[in-house]
């Protein structure tokens, strides 16, 4: 894959599926042409990848890597491709123009493992509509193996924080403006709601201090709270905080924190974008073009409607089932078995 | 998760109702149109309070009658040797400022609040001098201890 890094749901989801596989008796190990140093030990760098005539690989996708291009070096029949989406280039390029420019030739460079691959998987049905765009089939779905951990029940709505939260990195294509600008709107007949956003902006500081101006001119510069990265337990206890998720996301291949957030019992409200509203799969109110005005409306109802969360609640229960390890391992081993077969 | 029923509330038609909610309030002027069109840009406005560092190359210059020209390509090809080097030392001054000025919000958030409370307990104080002074302004009434 093209970079390992803490906190980074592919990384996580590399590291989760080496685990699934190893459980089962495949060993293997993990490549990244940028290691953080925090994951030497668990992440050996793409230098150290030389592709084994007895051996299959398989390519996490999510960006144009040396980890993309060392993959055409393997043989077609034991070459697998992992699709997690990419970011089109367009969404990212005010910040970072060189981030944007290889996820734009990421993009193009798709069709290329066209009829080179072995299995091709995808995390979400979204995810898989782009891969045969691309000419890539079959495509075998299997949604990111993440770690359901239930939260505590959430109270009547009296006793919900007015606490809008939001996580995930701090980045152009999450649209946090949009974010800001639904709380403003609600502020106006809510006033003690605030917005908490989780997530590093390492590289896009210019976005950052945009946001910043941008709730001061809107007069809420106080209600927004930028906590950048954090630990995974103030993490957590920021989910126990809140009151309701929010994603305002243009681009989602799956959206990991809108998981997160229905495990730990919060209400969802997101905007209508990628993979979003298959990744809730009903559990959460989804927001149409992306308008602000609605958004402020699901988030007071959410906050105040009680039959409605228990509503969204039960929704939850239920995606979170179909999504709970114990049924995605084994949708991992099935989408893997042609190509680990491919050795034994 | 909580108990949850296993018949709820119909979340296709709560959304309609909520977009009929929303055409209510546009019709009756109780949505801010000024914080429905505030543009967002994330350029650099140098204007702006908490405005970020950036590199300025073009300062790199030099009027010296004869030799201003040669001066002024040996310093931005310095500038050029070293841009990676100082787009790093950018990035992170922005960074550090940025948390400072998270800090600088938290911290006025945290004023506010002890600002209020202050103003709660001065309002708490001013209700019991008032008790106090009405229970020995009263006939053969003291306070007792």
């Amino acid at each position: 894959m093209a970079a390992a890094a803490p906190a980074d749901a592919v990384t996580n989801q590399a590291i989760a599926w080496r685990r699934v596989l190893a459980a089962h008796g495949v060993g293997g190990e993990i490549y990244a042409e940028h290691v953080h140093p925090d994951l030497r030990e668990v992440v050996r760098p793409l230098t150290h990848f030389e592709p084994d005539p007895a051996a299959v690989s398989l390519l996490r996708y999510s960006i144009w890597s040396a980890a993309a291009e060392r993959a055409r070096e393997v043989p077609a029949g034991r070459l697998g491709l992992l699709y997690h989406n990419i970011t089109p280039g367009r969404l990212l390029a005010e910040g970072q123009p060189g981030v944007a420019a290889l996820c734009d030739r990421g993009r193009r460079e798709l069709p290329g493992f066209a009829g080179r691959v072995r299995v091709a998987i995808a995390d979400s049905g979204f995810n898989a509509t782009e891969l045969e765009a691309a000419g890539i089939e079959p495509v075998t779905v299997v949604p990111l193996l993440l770690d359901i951990a239930s939260g505590p029940s959430r109270g009547p709505a009296g006793s919900v924080a007015p606490v809008v939260l939001s996580v995930g990195r701090v980045v152009p294509s999450k649209r946090l403006e949009e974010a800001i600008r639904a709380v403003a709107l609600l502020r106006a007949r809510r006033p003690e709601v605030t917005l908490e956003l989780i997530g590093s902006w390492e590289g896009f500081e210019r976005y950052r201090g945009a946001l910043g101006r941008f709730a001061r001119h809107l007069g809420v510069g106080d209600a927004v709270r930028f906590r950048g990265r954090v630990s995974d337990a103030e993490r957590d206890a920021a989910y126990a905080r809140a009151g309701v998720y929010l994603c305002t996301s243009a681009h989602e291949g799956f959206c990991a924190p809108l998981v997160e957030a229905m495990a730990r019992g919060l209400p969802v409200v997101a905007h209508d974008a990628g993979a979003v509203a298959e990744t809730l799969g009903g559990a959460g109110l989804v927001i149409p073009d992306a308008d602000p005005a609605l958004t402020a409306e699901a988030l007071q109802a959410v906050i105040e409607d009680d039959p409605l969360r228990a509503t969204l609640a039960a929704r939850a229960s239920r995606r979170l089932a179909e999504l709970h390890p114990s049924a995605v391992e084994p949708r991992i081993l099935a989408a893997l078995e042609p190509l680990i077969g491919a050795v034994e | 998760m909580g108990d949850a029923p296993t018949r709820g509330i119909d979340v296709d038609r709560l959304m309609d109702d909520l977009k009929r909610r929303v055409d209510a309030r546009r019709a009756a002027a109780e949505i801010d149109p000024r914080v429905l069109d505030m543009p967002f840009t994330a350029e650099t406005d140098p204007d702006a309070p908490g405005t970020s560092v950036r590199l300025r190359p073009e300062t790199a210059y030099s009027s010296k009658p004869g030799v201003g020209r040669a001066i002024t390509f040996a310093k931005r090809a310095q500038i050029r040797f070293l841009h990676h080097f100082l787009n790093d030392l950018v990035a992170q001054i922005n960074t550090a400022l940025l948390r400072l000025d998270a800090r600088h919000d938290d911290e006025e958030r945290e004023r506010r609040r002890l600002q209020e409370q202050v103003g709660r307990l001065e309002d708490e104080l001013a209700g019991l001098r008032r008790r106090v002074a009405e229970l020995e302004s009263a006939p053969g009434g003291t306070p007792e201890g």
